[in-house]
């Protein structure tokens, strides 16, 4: 068994930081409203 | 149903692989296999019981995964999953378009690929966020929801195709609201470096682009009409001599 780090416990790893910006996902959110509108209305006519 | 329908059902089956690539292709695999697709094309080796195995071990294994937090917190298996995402959507689209009896173009591959791709993104990108925001609580639970949309969304593209398209415009119209907020809250959160000019944070205390020393305090003390509110409302005691 290994002891702890002197210093206390080691802080639990976290998912990515906050620094990722919104800028992808919004991106994606309006290419996937315009590309399924589109698909909609080529299905239709 | 008529042509126009079919196209929408092509396209929407490789818009399924946005959201569980390796079930998708499992769903053709067992279709192809079971003699389901008159007109396979080029991928009727899916349709082989070794195949047809190895597709239903990965949707498994797709699935303890979408349960694990920690496995998507890599940006880069994100880009993956994007990529993974796409080639599964043209195995759905050429085996949908067997299915229908359909001659599919370069369009509806586009489509579907391109469209599966941008899903798995805005996907990512919702993870991500919600793992900022509630760790490991979040992602069990939209990995549960993410399991229940898909399907929902494969049995409507057969019931009602036009449905999962309303559904996507819904979820892609409120994902994007949601991004422009935590993109204007992010924008809040920053403050032009006075030597660069790059949007620093405001708790920095040194700029990560220019590396110049910034002041936190200046930005983290409240407004100056709120203070003096504040002094009107609590004033300070003088000093009493004793």
């Amino acid at each position: 068994m290994t002891r702890d780090a002197p210093g206390g416990p080691k802080r639990p790893a976290r998912g990515p930081r906050a620094a990722q910006s919104a800028l992808p996902g919004l991106v994606a959110s309006i290419a996937l409203v315009a590309l399924v509108a589109l698909v909609v209305v080529w299905a239709r006519c | 149903m008529n042509d126009q329908g079919d196209v929408l059902r092509v396209v929407e089956a490789g818009l399924l692989a946005g959201i569980r690539p390796a079930w998708t292709v499992a769903g053709c695999s067992l279709a192809i296999g079971f003699g389901l697709v008159p007109d396979e094309g080029a991928l009727g080796w899916l349709g082989h019981p070794i195949a047809m195995a190895l597709a239903v071990g990965f949707a498994i294994v797709e699935w303890m995964h979408a349960r694990d937090s920690q496995a998507s917190a890599l940006s880069a298996l994100g880009f993956a999953r994007s990529g993974l995402a796409l080639a599964a959507a043209l195995a759905a689209v050429a085996t949908m378009a067997g299915v229908e009896g359909l001659e599919v173009g370069a369009l509806e591959y586009a489509a579907g690929g391109g469209g599966a791709a941008l899903l798995a993104t805005v996907r990512n990108s919702v993870r991500d966020r919600l793992a900022e925001l509630a760790q490991s609580a979040a992602s069990a639970w939209l990995a549960r929801l993410e399991d229940g949309g898909f399907v929902l969304f494969a049995t409507l593209v057969f019931v009602a195709p036009l449905l999962p398209a309303v559904f996507l415009i819904m979820l892609g119209v409120g994902s994007t609201v949601g991004f422009a907020l935590a993109l204007a809250a992010d924008r809040s959160q920053r403050r032009p470096c006075s030597s660069c000019g790059h949007a620093a944070r405001r708790e920095a205390v040194r700029c990560p682009k220019c590396q110049e020393r910034l002041d936190p305090s200046a930005w983290l003390a409240p407004p100056p009409r709120l203070s003096a509110r504040l002094e009107q409302l609590y004033p300070r005691e003088p000093e009493r001599a004793r």
